[in-house]
């Protein structure tokens, strides 16, 4: 066999096998069809988002990285501010003890949501949440809202239950944000 | 010729120590976490700054206060656990340099090399620099 070619093939069964043995904990990360839609009403938008935004991290939340160059505290602000339409993934992750030793002792369950904003040409600002488990999606927002939101004088409410917005099934993100882009947001809650 | 063999050498090792799980030194989790507060030079919180640890985001809070949680590798040599494997801790504000700090994990000692602590407590002031005015 010529050498050149027998290096190659150590060395990808090297890469091969590290890989399968350093594989991550098993993660619970898909995503279906749901999603839940709010509504802002009396308040300044952009602080309404700016609170719901701060509120998600002062629980726990994290957000995967969106820009790495310039990074801004408040995403879905920035859209709203002029920047491109984003949706955002907030995860939070809980660590389930398995007892096991010389091994992986934990099981890492994330919590994942991605979320957008997205504005009407008549002003109405909506948030759209997508997650895989819809009841969680509807939870989720009623409990982030009320905490951002409290003492606020703002008023938020859920366009309809989460269950009932069956559109993201054959719906894409690139769709999404083509909507969310042209300010189509009502299409979403009227599903 | 000479470099091919070297080549074909360093390629058989890696293959044996890979098969034989050498080639991972990945031994085992510690839950991590991490937490602090980001401040300027003059020791002063610098709220909603982006930190940043690996692919998670979070800002810091009206205190300057951050926090993350996360799993992290040990990492095994011959004489049992030497090191937990960190991602640095980045932080950005507006008016500010970047900062990226790296940081040491303990493991436990044990007769004989380290073992993997099952909780890392980990507390890490993040200064950040003004960046000159233009």
């Amino acid at each position: 066999m010529n050498l050149g070619r027998l290096a190659r093939l150590g060395l990808a069964g090297a890469v091969a096998v590290a890989l399968t043995a350093c594989s991550h904990v098993a993660t619970e990360d898909r995503y279906h069809s749901k999603a839940q839609v709010v509504r802002f009403t009396e308040c300044g938008k952009l602080e309404a988002l700016r609170r719901f935004e701060k509120a998600l991290f002062k629980v726990g939340f994290v957000r995967e990285v969106v820009r790495k160059e310039n990074p801004v505290p408040f995403e879905l602000v920035e859209h709203l501010s002029g920047g491109e339409p984003v949706l955002v993934e907030f995860r939070k992750s809980d660590f389930k003890a398995l007892g096991a030793r010389g091994s992986d002792p934990y099981r890492e369950a994330v919590n994942r949501y991605k979320i957008s904003a997205c504005e009407e040409p008549g002003g109405e600002l909506f948030v759209i949440v997508v997650r895989h488990d819809p009841d969680s999606a509807d939870q989720f927002l009623g409990a982030r809202m009320t905490e951002a939101l409290g003492g606020s004088g703002c008023q938020w409410r859920a366009i309809a239950p989460a269950r009932e917005l069956g559109f993201y099934s054959d719906t894409t993100e690139d769709d999404l944000l083509r909507h969310i882009r042209r300010g189509q947001c009502s299409a979403y809650a009227r599903q | 010729m000479q470099r091919i063999r070297q080549a074909v050498t360093a390629a058989l090792v890696l293959g044996v120590l890979g098969v034989f799980g050498g080639g991972c030194t990945r031994y085992a989790y510690t839950r991590v976490f991490l937490h602090g507060e980001v401040e300027d030079e003059d020791g002063r919180p610098v709220p909603f700054a982006v930190v940043r640890v690996g692919e998670m985001e979070s800002i810091s809070d009206d205190n300057g206060h951050y926090r993350f949680l996360y799993l992290a590798s040990c990492l095994r040599g011959s004489a049992g656990v030497q090191g937990v494997q960190t991602p640095d801790l980045e932080g950005y504000a507006p008016g500010f340099k970047p900062a990226i700090v790296g940081y040491h994990l303990d493991t436990i000692e044990v007769v004989g090399g380290g073992t993997c602590p099952a909780d890392t407590d980990k507390y890490l002031r993040l200064s950040l620099v003004r960046a000159p005015k233009e």
